[in-house]
């Protein structure tokens, strides 16, 4: 019962008030675009989840914590080498 | 590292027998091989990861010619095109960081070869190569001269890509995200305020999260619909029918609410319950990828063998194609596929995966040869009998228990409490109802509804999953590696225990040696450990190790004669050079008492492997001796019993009925009735079908049988039994299919094992107590009709909580507390 009176009324209203009240309106459609924006980055965040389940990056949890501390440890003595028999992939 | 230990695989080496090569000490020229592949290609940082990390290679020469066939490599590629292929290698020895380091370098040790990735889990190598530049058989050969030997066998060539089911992960995953974000939106509403802008965007906001809770009702909670039509169907009460009726309830109840503009409904609970029910199947799911479960004989035999065709050419082909008549050429270390008859002189064959037995059979010409079997020395040939399905040992898989194996024949803890807990559920939502009816329609409406929503038995759900999971993890910890939780309700509920004795009871790592004859002199056991110094084959190993050191003599003259023994002739310890050559003659009766006519013979064709593994008909294993034309004696080999066995029978024989199956004849019957308690049954003579029916007649007697085995030859019997467990010495290589597997060296605490399942049970039992008890509690907030969301949002993840903790702490507790 109160939501309509707000309205009614609306020009017997004094300066202040009315800016109040313009300012919650505002606020509102602010809040269907927040809203709007969180539910997206979410959906895109499941999205993304989804995709590395489908591409099996949660099939093995334990390999990537071990490959990820290797340093590409033959440098070390690369300098003298000649007996590289495939240089050309430096991929880890 | 210790001082004496092989850089590349840490084995002990005595000092004689180091390789020195580049200041490291190296165990054998294989070790030292590796070693010099990887510092030449400035890999030697293999071994900064771990100390001594590797393995030493085998000698595979021609084992992976099969490899040359182009339809066999088809089969084993996971994908071909003209210049990239992908081949997944199953590689057991892969254990540690080195090793995924070296395989994932594959490429600098090997041109053609793009990239390869190690799935550590799973022991598996998944290679990408350009079949143009390198062929699978020279990866393969690679692999193994680095010492991580690829495991290829038939159970390759059948299965292609199997697809993994991850469901359960995208329902979590989707779960979760509707239960967030619901959460989020449902918060102003948690507190009431009465303010403008909340109330003119109410419905913006319920709405919103009705569609979110959409996917989650209809795809996530899909499991438990399904379930609990099916066990309707069956007439079976189970844990899933309140489940189901408490979430489409909850989904009803809720979306009336918002449409009539009751209130703001109860998704948030109701999302939070389907992801935290989900969650806890996820829990319960605790798989040890690198060990299987199902394996069959497939798993054990080879993809292809050598046929020699009729103009004496050498062909690969698939072990399918064998057929009655053929011939073969086995190698050594190769598995013989079918049954069929020696042509070559003699064989030496090991049937450990089949019987457990660790000492060789020895074969003549003419002697029938069981599939199975793996052949130790000289290369043979033979003639085929049957093929592959109609040979003696894969003919047991025709039987039915193999068939059935995915039927569920027991009902669980929780479903036969919810046989219970459903009825008495829905009489208590009909009273409430029954008594506000007469008061006001909406409220006995809101009720009826509200006692079904809070009694929907998350909490009762829940128990289970998150106390067998973590009892599962337990005992994963402690090497007894379950199949599934069922099993630790099934291991709580056995009551008769049936071993299996050789390779069960007893350990064929180590022998327990005895010596027969003439007191040996101390000069002469020094001149039998030098001359069994220079030979490989097993039972030389063993009483090698078993002898005294000593120090060196030198070997003059040294001949291995397989299937029968060494002839050799060495220095004698105590005569100076020149005159004192000592003639030493080790091996099998027939061999050394040759020259001497008043030993008798005894040639009888040995009996099937499979009937009696006793290596010589029936008499324990033994190596003869003769020094200088005088026959000394016999070494015997017995069976060594685990560590701890008699102490474990003893333990066990207090609550359970021990029984003990043999396919070996009556010969140990005395010794074992020695160690073992008073009341053991022991049956020998058994056939592996004999077995199966032995476990069959004692569930029919009403018995819950567990049964502990090894070999290929207890497969029937495993399967049959409500458990069955397997032994293993190396849990990543062989077991037959069974529900668990031990690992050999914790066989001592299966006592405790059993144990720990009773007290999983007890632990689920006090537990579901706790959560009636919040029933009680949510249902006198139902009853009096005042069930407001924000209770139900309370209560249901509080129960949650405490029921998870609960439990998790109560098992950790036993599993410490119990010896």
């Amino acid at each position: 019962m109160a939501k309509p009176s707000k309205y009614d009324n609306y020009h017997n209203l004094n300066e202040t008030y009315k800016v109040h009240l313009l300012n919650q309106i505002i606020f509102m459609s602010v809040i269907y675009l927040l809203i709007a924006i969180s539910i997206i980055v979410a959906v895109f965040f499941f999205l993304a989840f989804i995709r590395a389940v489908k591409t099996g990056q949660y099939d093995d949890d334990y390999t990537p914590s071990v490959r990820m501390l290797f340093d590409d440890e033959l440098i070390k003595k690369a300098s003298d080498d000649t007996h590289l028999i495939n240089k050309n992939n430096p991929k880890p | 590292m210790s001082e004496n230990s092989c850089f590349h695989c840490g084995l002990n080496v005595a000092k004689e027998d180091q390789i020195v090569f580049d200041e490291k000490i190296f165990c054998c020229n294989g070790c030292k091989t590796v070693y010099e592949i990887f510092s030449l290609n400035d890999m030697s940082c293999y071994y900064d990861f771990e100390k001594s990390p590797g393995s030493t290679p085998l000698d595979i020469e021609g084992k992976y010619d099969f490899l040359e066939n182009e339809s066999i490599v088809t089969k084993l590629l996971e994908f071909q095109e003209n210049t990239t292929a992908i081949v997944s290698l199953s590689i057991p020895h892969i254990h540690c960081s080195s090793c995924i380091w070296i395989l994932e370098n594959l490429q600098k040790l090997q041109k053609g070869i793009s990239a390869s990735q190690v799935n550590f889990p799973e022991k598996k190598v998944r290679i990408t190569y350009n079949p143009e530049l390198v062929s699978l058989k020279t990866i393969v050969h690679l692999l193994s001269s680095i010492g991580y030997e690829p495991y290829i066998s038939l159970e390759n060539y059948e299965t292609g890509n199997n697809n993994v089911d991850r469901s359960l992960t995208y329902k979590l995953g989707l779960a979760f995200f509707c239960f967030g974000n619901i959460m989020l939106l449902s918060f102003p509403e948690y507190f009431e305020v009465k303010e403008f802008w909340l109330d003119t965007y109410k419905p913006f906001f319920r709405w919103l999260i009705f569609a979110l809770s959409l996917p989650s009702f209809l795809y996530s909670a899909s499991g438990y619909y399904v379930s609990a039509y099916k066990s309707i169907k069956s007439g079976m009460l189970n844990i899933d029918i309140p489940i189901a009726l408490g979430i489409i309830i909850f989904f009803i109840r809720s979306t009336l609410d918002i449409v009539m503009d009751y209130g703001s409904g109860f998704f948030d609970s109701l999302t939070g319950l389907i992801f935290f029910m989900l969650l806890g199947k996820m829990f319960q799911i605790k798989t040890y990828s690198f060990l299987s479960f199902e394996r069959d004989f497939k798993s054990y035999f080879p993809i292809a063998i050598t046929r020699i065709n009729t103009d004496f050419s050498e062909e690969s082909v698939p072990i399918y194609d064998i057929e009655k008549g053929n011939r073969l050429l086995i190698r050594n270390q190769e598995l013989i596929p079918v049954d069929g008859i020696l042509i070559s002189e003699n064989a030496e064959i090991d049937y450990s995966f089949v019987t457990g037995e660790a000492i060789p059979v020895t074969k003549k010409s003419g002697n029938k040869v069981f599939a199975g079997g793996k052949l130790i020395g000289k290369v043979i040939e033979m003639e085929v009998l049957h093929s592959v399905s109609q040979s003696y040992l894969t003919q047991l898989w025709s039987n039915d228990v193999f068939q059935k194996n995915v039927e569920q024949k027991h009902k669980s803890i929780t479903d036969r409490v919810s046989h219970y807990f459903t009825p008495i559920l829905l009489i208590i939502a009909f009273l409430g109802f029954g008594y506000w009816i007469f008061i006001d329609i909406n409220i006995a409406f809101n009720v009826f509804t509200a006692v079904l929503i809070v009694a929907c038995p998350c909490a009762l759900a829940l128990t289970a999953p998150f106390t067998m999971g973590n009892v599962l993890r337990i005992l994963g910890k402690k090497k007894f590696y379950l199949k599934n939780a069922l099993v630790i309700e099934q291991l709580a509920k056995v009551d008769t225990l049936v071993f299996d004795k050789t390779g069960t009871i007893t350990t064929n790592k180590k022998s327990n040696i005895s010596f027969e004859g003439v007191q040996l002199s101390n000069d002469n056991l020094m001149i039998l450990k030098n001359v069994l110094r220079a030979s490989n084959h097993p039972l030389s190993r063993m009483l090698y190790d078993f002898l005294p050191e000593s120090k060196r003599l030198k070997i003059i003259d040294f001949e291995e004669i397989t299937g029968k023994g060494i002839q050799a002739r060495i220095l004698s310890p105590t005569l100076s050079e020149g005159e004192g050559v000592v003639n030493v003659k080790i091996g099998s009766y027939e061999f050394v008492a040759q020259n001497s006519p008043s030993l008798e013979r005894s040639g009888e064709d040995a009996p099937s492997p499979l009937e009696s593994p006793e290596a010589s008909g029936g008499e324990r294993t033994s190596v003869h001796i003769k020094i200088n034309e005088i026959y000394l004696g016999k070494y015997i080999f017995n069976n060594e019993y685990r560590d701890g066995l008699s102490e474990l029978f003893e333990k066990l024989s207090v609550n359970y009925k021990i029984k003990v199956l043999s396919g070996d004849n009556e010969g140990e019957r005395t010794s074992l009735e020695a160690i073992l308690p008073k009341n053991t049954e022991l049956i020998f003579n058994q056939k592996p079908e004999q077995k199966l029916e032995f476990i069959k007649k004692l569930q029919e007697n009403g018995q819950n049988v567990m049964m502990v085995g090894d070999g290929l030859n207890d497969a029937g019997a495993l399967a049959q039994s409500n458990i069955g467990i397997s032994i293993s010495e190396n849990v990543n290589v062989f077991s037959p299919a069974c529900d668990a597997i031990l690992d050999a060296s914790e066989f001592k605490n299966l006592n405790y094992f059993l144990k720990l399942s009773k007290k999983s049970i007890t632990t689920i039992k006090m537990s579901f107590t706790l959560s009636i008890l919040y029933n009680i509690v949510g249902l006198s907030f139902a009853l009096s009709g005042n069930l407001l969301p924000l209770v139900a949002a309370i209560i249901m993840p509080l129960s949650t909580v405490t029921i998870v903790s609960f439990v998790t702490i109560v098992s950790n507790y036993y599993s410490k507390i119990l010896k």
